[in-house]
C-alpha cells in the first residue's frame, strides 16, 4: 500500500464526522422497490419478462431475435452466412457445441477459439459469439461475466457482438441480480472479477451531438433469446 | 493567450485551471459573445435536458420524486457514515485481491499512481473519462514521468490533442466543433481532413486500437463503489472504459471517498437515475462491475487492480453539516444542462474541472472560497438545478449559504451596515412601508421620463451595469388594496 495509512486516512473521515471511534451505522430502512415498475402489458411471470426485455433491448438499439434451443446451431450459422462474416470466436459455452462447429465448418467459416492470438483477435475476428449469464428486462441489459470459457475482450473487441442469453435467465430488474440465485449475490463467496451490464452498442454523441456507435466496442450488437 | 488573458489552446479556446484567485465574470464575458459557442451549448443542453425529463417520465411516472427522494437518502446516510463504509469497502476490495491505496491530497493521488506505474515499469497508459483525474491533474504528472498517456473517450481525446479542457462533466467537447476535430486529426495524427462525425470517429478508433494493443497500464476513474462486495463500479458508453480496464496487465482506478454506497440494491436505484438523468439513456452502454483482479480461473483481465481512495479536501466539506450534501453527487451533468447560467456563460467560465450549479458549489469548497469568491454568484437561484438533481440536493441553498459565508469573511463594511439596515427595515410593519415608500420615490427620480433604471448611482450601479432594473408600481398592493376597501390586518 501506497500513500497516507489506513488507520490515518480513516480517522480523517471519522473526525469530520464527529465521531472518536468505529460505529455501526443505524440500519438504513427504505423500500428499494419502489424503482420496480408493472411489468408490462403482455403479462407477468416468464412471457412477460420476454416481452419487456425485448422491447427494451430494441430500443436502446440492439437486434433481438427468438431461437428454440434445439435450432440455435441452424440459426447462428443461417445468420452468419446472412452477415456473409468469414472469421467468428466462439466461446466455450454448451449452448455453442459441436454441431454449431461442424455446421460452420461445412461453410467455410473460420473459427477462433478462447486461446486465439492478440493480432487475430483485433485484426481478424469480425463477430464475438458470447453467451449471458443473465439478461435485465426492465433495461434490455445482458449480463456478461467473467468466466473460465469467455473472454472478456470477445464481447468487445470484434466490430460485432453476437449474444445468446436463456429466456429462463431473464429477471425482472436490476435489483433481482443480488438476490437469491443472482450473479452479484455476494453472500458467503466471491462474485466474478468483471460483471458487466450491457445496454446497448458502443455509441458516443461527443462530436456536435451526432450519434455514432462502434465507437472502441461493436458497433451491432445481436440478441439470441434462447427459449425452450 | 488571447487579449483577455485567458491562455488558449492551439484553437484560440480558453482553458481551464487559472493559476491563483479567479473571477467568472470577465471569462463568461469572453464566451458571452461568441455566437457559434452560444449556439452550441444551447443545443446541446436543451437537448440533453428534454432528453432527461423523457426518459425520467417514461420509466417512474409520478413516482420520480419519491425515486430521487430515495436515492439522496442512500447517498447521504452513505456520507453521514462514511468512516463505517470505508472500512467495509476496503476489507472486501483487499479480500478479493485488489490493492487499496489512500492520498490525502490531490498531489499525493498522482504520486501513487507515478509510483505503482513506475514499480511495474509501465511505459504506456491508456486512460478513460475521469473527473477526479482532471481535478488533480493526473496526465501531466505521468508524462513528466516518461509514461505516454493516452485520453481514450472520444472527447477527451480530441481535448487531450488539441491542449484543451473539457467543459462539461458529461459532454467534455461541448464547446468544439468538427471542424476543430477535423483540423485536429489532421495535424496531429496526420489523417485526411474530413467534418464526418463518422469518419472523424473511425480515426480516433483505429489509432487508439493500436494503443489498448500496447499499453501495459490502464487508469480509469469510479462512479460508485460498492461496500457490501468492495466493487468498483464504472459506466461508459463508447467500451473505451471496458478495454483500459481489461486489456493492459494494470487497472488503476482514481475514485473520491464519496463515492461510497452500501450494497447493490442501493447500485440498483442509482443506476436506475444517473444515465437517465445525464443523457436519456435508461443505462449506459456498459456499466462494469468490477471486483479484484483476474481470477485465477478466469480466461483475461488485468492481473494486478489498484483503487486509489481520494480525499483531497472532501472531508472538510464532510466536516461542514450545511454543505455536507453536496457529496451526494453522482456527476450526470442534469444541473448543467438545467442550468440558463451554465447554458449562456459556458464551462471554462466557472475556470474548474466542474462547472455548473455543482462546480459553483464544490469548487470554492474544494479549492478554497478566497480563490472563487464570484463562483457561488453565477447563478439566479432559479431551483432548476436542484429540479434536475437525482439525488435532491438542494443547489440554491448550499450557493446561498456560500454567499453567506463570503459575505462574511469579504463584504465591505458599507455593505454590511446596509444589510444591517435592511434587515431593521424589514423587521417592522411600519418601518417596512416607510422603506419601501422611500424606495419607490428615489427610483422614480433616478429613473426620470424613463420607465426603467438604466445606471443606479454609486454602490448601486452593480445592479445596473449588466441589466436595466424595471421600475416597481407607482401604488404598492396594499394601498390599492385598502383604497378597493380590501381589508388589511
Amino acid at each position: 500500500m501506497k500513500g497516507a495509512s489506513r488507520e490515518i486516512f480513516l480517522e480523517r473521515v471519522r473526525n469530520a464526522l464527529g465521531r472518536k471511534e468505529r460505529s455501526e451505522p443505524p440500519q438504513f430502512s427504505s423500500d428499494h422497490n419502489i424503482i420496480r415498475r408493472p411489468i408490462s402489458t403482455s403479462g407477468d411471470g416468464l412471457s412477460g419478462r420476454i416481452a419487456l426485455f425485448s422491447d427494451r433491448a430494441r430500443e436502446v438499439g440492439m437486434s433481438v431475435e427468438h431461437c428454440e434451443r434445439a435450432q440455435v446451431a441452424q440459426f447462428l450459422s443461417d445468420w452468419i452466412s446472412a452477415e456473409e462474416i468469414s472469421t467468428v470466436l466462439l466461446s466455450d459455452d454448451p449452448l455453442l457445441d459441436s454441431d454449431l462447429r461442424k455446421h460452420l465448418g461445412k461453410q467455410g467459416i473460420e473459427i477462433c477459439t478462447n486461446d486465439v492470438d492478440l493480432d487475430s483477435l483485433y485484426d481478424q475476428v469480425e463477430c464475438g459469439i458470447t453467451v449471458a449469464t443473465a439478461g435485465v428486462a426492465s433495461t434490455g441489459s445482458l449480463v456478461l461475466v467473467s468466466s473460465d470459457h469467455e473472454l472478456r475482450l470477445a464481447s468487445l473487441v470484434p466490430p460485432r457482438h453476437l449474444v445468446l442469453v436463456s429466456a429462463t435467465q431473464l429477471v425482472e430488474d436490476l435489483l433481482d441480480l443480488s438476490g437469491p440465485g443472482g450473479v452479484l449475490e455476494s453472500q458467503g463467496g466471491t462474485i466474478p472479477s468483471s460483471v458487466t451490464l450491457v445496454t446497448g452498442p458502443s455509441k458516443t454523441a461527443d462530436i456536435e451531438g451526432v450519434l455514432v456507435t462502434g465507437v472502441h466496442g461493436p458497433g451491432t450488437v445481436q440478441i439470441v433469446l434462447v427459449t425452450d | 493567450m488571447n487579449p483577455s488573458g485567458i491562455p488558449t489552446s492551439v484553437d484560440g479556446e480558453p482553458i481551464l485551471f487559472p493559476r491563483g484567485s479567479h473571477d467568472i465574470r470577465p471569462r463568461a464575458e469572453v464566451f458571452l459573445k461568441d455566437e457559434t459557442l452560444q449556439g452550441a451549448v444551447r443545443e446541446a443542453t436543451t437537448l440533453k435536458d428534454r432528453a432527461r425529463r423523457d426518459a425520467l417520465r417514461q420509466a417512474f411516472g409520478a413516482d420520480v420524486a419519491q425515486i430521487r427522494t430515495l436515492a439522496g437518502a442512500i447517498k447521504q446516510h452513505t456520507i453521514d457514515h462514511l468512516d463505517h463504509y470505508l472500512e467495509q469497502w476496503i476489507d472486501q476490495a483487499e479480500a478479493a485481491g485488489t490493492k487499496v491505496h489512500m492520498a490525502i491530497t490531490a498531489q499525493e493521488a498522482n504520486r501513487i499512481v507515478v509510483e505503482i506505474a513506475r514499480d511495474e515499469g509501465a511505459r504506456l497508459c491508456v486512460k478513460s473519462k475521469s473527473m477526479v483525474t482532471e481535478e488533480t491533474h493526473l496526465v501531466p504528472e505521468l508524462e513528466a514521468a516518461g509514461i505516454e498517456t493516452v485520453e481514450t473517450d472520444l472527447g477527451e481525446f480530441i481535448i487531450q490533442i488539441d491542449h484543451d479542457a473539457p467543459s462539461h462533466i458529461v459532454m467534455p467537447m461541448i464547446h468544439k466543433d468538427r471542424s476543430s476535430v477535423a483540423r485536429a486529426f489532421e495535424r496531429v495524427l496526420g489523417a485526411r481532413y474530413t467534418e464526418e462525425p463518422e469518419e472523424l470517429t473511425l480515426i480516433a478508433r483505429n489509432h487508439l486500437r493500436q494503443k489498448y494493443r500496447q499499453a501495459d497500464l490502464g487508469v480509469s476513474g469510479g462512479n460508485f463503489l460498492v461496500a457490501d462486495s468492495g466493487s468498483l463500479v464504472i459506466c461508459t458508453n463508447e467500451g473505451n472504459g471496458r478495454f483500459c480496464t481489461s486489456a493492459p496487465k494494470i487497472h488503476i482506478a482514481v475514485v473520491g471517498i464519496e463515492k461510497l454506497i452500501p450494497g447493490f440494491a442501493d447500485l440498483s436505484v442509482l443506476l436506475h437515475l444517473l444515465a437517465r438523468s445525464g443523457t436519456g439513456q435508461p443505462l449506459t452502454c456498459y456499466t462494469q462491475i468490477l471486483t479484484g483482479p483476474k481470477q485465477p480461473h478466469e480466461l483475461d483481465g488485468p492481473e494486478q487492480m489498484h483503487v486509489v481512495l481520494v480525499d483531497a479536501g472532501r472531508t472538510k466539506i464532510l466536516a461542514d453539516p450545511e454543505f455536507r450534501s453536496a457529496l451526494r453527487c453522482i456527476r450526470c451533468g442534469a444541473c448543467l444542462n438545467a442550468c440558463p447560467v451554465y447554458r449562456k456563460a459556458t464551462g471554462h467560465a466557472y475556470g474548474s474541472v466542474y462547472s455548473g450549479p455543482i462546480g459553483a458549489v464544490i469548487t470554492p469548497l474544494l479549492a478554497g472560497i478566497d480563490k472563487n469568491p464570484t463562483l457561488p454568484e453565477a447563478s439566479s437561484l432559479c431551483g432548476a438545478c436542484h429540479e434536475a438533481c437525482p439525488v435532491d440536493i438542494d443547489l440554491p441553498g448550499l450557493l446561498v449559504g456560500l454567499r453567506r459565508k463570503i459575505r462574511k469573511r469579504r463584504g465591505s463594511w458599507m455593505e454590511r451596515i446596509a444589510l444591517v439596515l435592511l434587515g431593521l427595515a424589514f423587521s417592522r410593519v411600519v418601518s417596512y412601508r416607510i422603506a419601501s415608500k422611500l424606495q419607490r420615490f428615489f427610483l422614480r427620480c433616478i429613473a426620470g421620463a424613463s420607465d426603467r433604471v438604466h445606471s443606479a448611482p454609486g454602490p448601486f450601479s452593480g445592479w445596473t451595469r449588466d441589466r436595466d432594473l424595471s421600475l416597481p408600481a407607482r401604488h404598492s398592493f396594499r394601498d390599492r388594496w385598502a383604497r378597493k376597501g380590501g381589508r388589511i390586518r
